[in-house]
């Protein structure tokens, strides 16, 4: 490892990196615009110039193009470098709008936030601003103001390098340059939006989130986005129990610093149709009659015509604790045979980057618990004529073959579901459980990889988690009733059945995930055991 | 005095100098199928070391020692790229060559082409050289047609493909790395360096880019010796160059002379003085770019790399700008400065907003509508700019604002109001 002095400090930092992720790395912020992690270097917003001790003498250099090698010394506070940062906010600001009292980017503007550290704080031009176009459409979710623009050109090289698609431009020269779409382009990529996160100003803005809430009011939750199975990392961002945008949130393994548009917008459901009330065959009634209904229901199957008569759907929606527990429990009081996995497939668009065509985001965990995940296995459970009574968690199928399979031969339906969809209309005893905007929990994605939650918002009505729906609605048929008050106790759970999560607990999840594939050396152990 | 030595001028002027059968005709090409069959590639570049040559675009690196940088990593293609793009404002030298001797570029691409090891030259000819362009591209067919270049070069193993490729109306293409960006086929930015084009070049290979006017000495050095052509000029600054010499003088033209003549020679003699005898006011010695020097200045200062970097300012393309005593300097910083902005290729804060604000600011000034501290805030202005930026387009347009604001402070200030108490 590379050792390399910033101010008179020896600092011994990863090798491979460029100064501006060293500095980072032991907590120096080098100010910069153009330079993003997640992109080619492009070194042209000159922001993170510093002084580096060279052969010949002390020198001007940018850091984001810098190698911290071995023996760097730089300087990265000195009034010279402070005047050369002064200088550069000078030139954004030249001719920039300053328009902060109506762009969505205040609060969380680079412009603004060096401007308190390196700002002028006087006005020396005496020249005319240059004008552009300040609305400028350049896509379904984008909004262009070339004024703000400090033509860093991280939105070009998103579509360049990441996105493959080209869409964007800088045309013109000097201080005519502008950001357009080619002609007769749009920008359109199933990723377009994240233009708009790495906009370091508030040049690019969401058509879906723009006016409609100043960011400084928002709270922000970890979370992952449930669009699909790959489980993108991201930043929910609300205000008031109402959900505003998604962000994505950097986690090498999955989804590097970007979503997908569909996921992006995929907060939309959170604020939409939630389940608040208890209902029986769609009419709202109190929890507890509800609740007492429904478990008189399960009685009365299980005493009429026996444990056969019961089953529950798993859900890929639900998390892996809610899963778990529906498991558990129905294990106790039906035997392991009559927990199934999803009647059907929800698939969609997909593509060789993020977009996965299983759009649930847990049917990994469902068969990390040994549900099946074999739509036809479960059809066929649901065509049995014996079925009775069958429970189903979170469930959003819209499939008609799948009303049919329940029309045919009418089980009593008892459903637990965070939305108000037609399961909810439909079923017998409906009781609201939260959505995972709601509770903490944990999802495993298509590569194997347990993710959590954090709970954002408060539960809506009398929403609760869907385990803990579970145990009430199961709890006179439990021999002995396990003390779950919280995920860590159904983790306490979950550690001892599941030998893979051996020693963890919710808490102590990696904010990055946990693979649950086997690591190199489990493979290669496994291997050695089967030799011998 | 020893008879006046002229290495790329010689035949400026006549009627089909630039056809095969005349360059030929006057000992075309001979050069070259002596070197490709009696010398290795780095005896060439040992030969070229020893001339001295520096590079004629504008930072006067010497050419072997160039050349010598070149990567060499197997199975790799190493690419010649030849600068014609000449923008500079008060340069037109290049062209001549272009017009008049295209035959004995072509002649200098495939020596150097031949000492690199390279197969694969390029021209990148400024866009509105139609003329030029039209010699150029007709030599390169006659040259193919003629066996000089392509499979077999003048009847040895060596392969080499020429390829000429027009601009299309940016100053700053002629910048070497935006040059490559744009043969690529990319919008013209330069590049960040390291790496440099001797490492990484044109779509990533090892390039060596070249000045037209340098590749073009090349027949000449590997004809005579190295020895020869250091024996010109002076010690530092060997050979000869092409003076374009433009503005208030009765004679502008392309004249070829050693270096370290005395730039008054020059204006004088070449150039036949000041226009209308009128009196000196300023000169530009080497293309828009350079400082500026006053006629003092001028009385004894010598056109070579020593004398003009002494005197604070540059040789750059030894493009020289004469002006006589009616010329508003504001007038000409503003004119320069709106070039620059105009040709900024806006990569990099400080030069594209610093361009357009100099331009504004100075233009302002000019109209009598300036404030009392534009002097001080320009220089300042400048002063954030220079040295801070991806190429030096940016300190191509600040030095010469310095130099006209300090050499002809009052000028700039008799337009401003003046400073409460002063
Ligand atoms: C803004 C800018 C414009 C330039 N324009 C030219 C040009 O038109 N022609 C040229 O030969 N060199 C030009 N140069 C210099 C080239 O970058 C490069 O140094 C030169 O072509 C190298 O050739 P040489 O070593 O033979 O001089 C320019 C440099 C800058 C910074
Ligand atoms: S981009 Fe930043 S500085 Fe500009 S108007 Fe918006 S918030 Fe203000
Ligand atoms: S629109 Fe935003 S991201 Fe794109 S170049 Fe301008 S400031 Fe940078
Ligand atoms: S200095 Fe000017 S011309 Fe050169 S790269 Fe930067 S913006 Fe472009
Ligand atoms: S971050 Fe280094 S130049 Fe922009």
């Amino acid at each position: 490892m590379p050792k390399i002095i910033i101010d008179a400090v020896e600092y011994e930092v990863e090798a491979g990196q460029n100064l501006i992720q060293a500095a980072a790395s032991v907590g120096i912020t080098i100010p910069h615009y153009c330079y993003h992690p997640g992109l080619s270097v492009s070194g042209n917003c000159r922001m993170c110039l510093v002084e580096v001790k060279g052969p010949r003498g002390v020198m001007a250099q940018i850091a984001c193009s810098t190698p911290a090698t071995e023996g760097l010394e730089v300087m990265v506070n000195t009034d010279t470098v402070k005047k050369m940062r002064q200088g550069v906010m000078e030139f954004l600001l030249l001719n920039h709008p300053i328009d902060c009292p109506i762009c969505d980017q205040a609060g969380e503007c680079g412009l603004q936030d060096y401007y308190m550290d390196y700002g002028l704080y006087t006005n020396r031009s005496t020249v005319p601003k240059v004008k552009k176009n300040k609305v400028v459409d350049v896509g379904p979710l984008v909004m262009l103001d070339q004024e703000r623009c400090i033509l860093c050109s991280r939105c070009v090289r998103f579509c360049d390098e990441v996105t493959h698609s080209n869409e964007l431009v800088i045309a013109g020269r000097g201080e005519k340059c502008r950001i357009q779409t080619f002609p007769g382009k749009q920008l359109d990529n199933p990723y377009s939006a994240n233009v708009v996160d790495i906009c370091p100003v508030g040049a690019l803005t969401s058509k879906d989130f723009r006016f409609k809430k100043r960011v400084w009011f928002l709270s922000t939750a970890k979370s992952v986005c449930t669009g699909c199975s790959k489980g993108c990392n991201i930043y929910l961002d609300h205000e008031k129990g109402q959900v505003y945008r998604y962000r994505p949130r950097h986690n090498a393994a999955v989804n590097d610093y970007w979503i997908c548009d569909e996921g992006r917008l995929s907060y939309k459901v959170l604020n939409e149709n939630c389940l608040q009330e208890a209902l029986i065959h769609g009419e709202a009634h109190p929890y507890s009659t509800v609740l007492e209904r429904a478990q008189a229901a399960i009685a009365h199957t299980l005493e009429k015509h026996g444990k056969v008569a019961i089953g529950a759907l798993a859900s890929p929606h639900a998390s892996l604790e809610d899963n778990f527990v529906l498991q558990d429990l129905l294990g106790q009081v039906l035997g392991p045979d009559q927990v199934w996995g999803p009647a059907h497939q929800e698939l969609g668009s997909s593509d060789d980057f993020l977009r996965q065509a299983d759009k649930t985001p847990n049917r990994a965990g469902l068969a990390f618990l040994g549900i099946s995940t074999d739509p036809e296995a479960t059809q066929k459970q649901l065509a049995n004529p014996e079925l009775k009574l069958l429970i189903i968690l979170e469930n959003n199928c819209e499939e008609a073959a799948f009303d049919q399979l329940l029309q045919t031969h009418r089980p009593t339906l008892i459903y637990l579901g965070s939305k108000q969809n037609r399961l909810a209309q439909k079923a017998d005893y409906t009781l609201p459980i939260t959505n995972h905007a709601e509770q903490y929990g944990s999802y495993v994605n298509s590569e194997q990889r347990l993710q959590k939650v954090y709970r954002a918002l408060l539960p809506s009505g009398d929403a609760q988690p869907g385990w803990q729906a579970l145990l009430s609605l199961l709890k006179p048929q439990l021999k002995a009733t396990p003390s779950y008050s919280d995920v860590e106790d159904v983790w306490g759970q979950l550690r001892e059945k599941i030998p893979a999560l051996k020693g963890l607990s919710f808490y102590e999840l990696p904010e990055d995930g946990l693979s649950l594939l086997p690591t190199e050396t489990e493979v290669l152990v496994a291997e050695e055991v089967g030799n011998v | 005095m020893a008879p006046k030595v002229k290495i790329l001028s010689n035949y400026f002027g006549i009627d089909q100098a630039w056809t095969y059968d005349f360059y030929t005709g006057h000992g075309g090409y001979e050069t070259a199928k002596k070197v490709l069959v009696e010398k290795q590639p780095d005896e060439v570049t040992a030969e070229v070391k020893a001339s001295g040559l520096r590079g004629r675009g504008g930072a006067g690196f010497p050419a072997g020692m160039k050349w010598s940088f070149l990567a060499k990593p197997e199975g790799v293609p190493r690419y010649l790229t030849v600068n014609a793009d000449e923008s500079e404002p008060g340069t037109f030298k290049d062209r001549a060559i272009l017009e008049w001797d295209p035959h004995m570029l072509i002649e200098g691409i495939l020596i150097a082409s031949y000492a690199l090891g390279v197969h694969q030259a390029f021209v990148y000819i400024r866009g509105e050289f139609h003329l030029p362009e039209v010699h150029l591209s007709q030599a390169v067919e006659e040259a193919y047609a003629k066996g000089v270049i392509g499979e077999k070069c003048l009847g040895t193993d060596y392969k080499l493909d020429i390829v000429v490729h027009r601009g299309a109306g940016a100053y700053i293409c002629g910048e070497e790395t935006a040059l490559l960006e744009s043969l690529e086929g990319k919008r013209g930015y330069p590049r960040l360096k390291p790496p440099f084009p001797a490492v990484s070049g044109l779509f990533g290979c090892p390039t060596i880019i070249n000045n037209v006017e340098t590749i073009a000495n090349v027949p000449w050095i590997l004809a005579n010796g190295g020895a020869a052509y250091a024996a010109l000029g002076t010690e530092k600054s060997p050979g000869t160059r092409l003076f374009s010499i433009s503005g208030h003088v009765n004679k502008p033209g392309v004249y070829e002379e050693e270096l370290g003549i005395p730039l008054m020679t020059l204006i004088n003699e070449n150039g036949g003085g000041v226009r209308g005898g009128k009196k000196l006011k300023a000169v530009i010695p080497g293309g828009s770019s350079t400082p500026v020097l006053t006629p003092t200045e001028c009385e004894t200062i010598t056109m070579d790399y020593e004398a003009l970097a002494a005197a604070g300012t540059m040789f750059g393309s030894a493009g020289i700008i004469v002006m006589d005593e009616d010329t508003s300097m504001v007038e000409v910083i503003v004119n320069l400065l709106h070039f620059y902005a105009h040709e900024s290729c806006g990569q990099c804060s400080p030069c594209r907003e610093g361009t357009g604000w100099l331009h504004r600011t100075m233009k302002q000034l000019l109209k009598g509508q300036g404030t009392a501290d534009d002097v001080e805030k320009i220089l300042d202005i400048a002063n954030q700019m220079e040295g801070r930026t991806v190429c030096p387009l940016a300190a191509a347009a600040t030095m010469p604002t310095r130099s006209y604001l300090t050499k002809f402070r009052s000028e700039f200030e008799a337009l401003l109001p003046k400073l409460a108490g002063v």
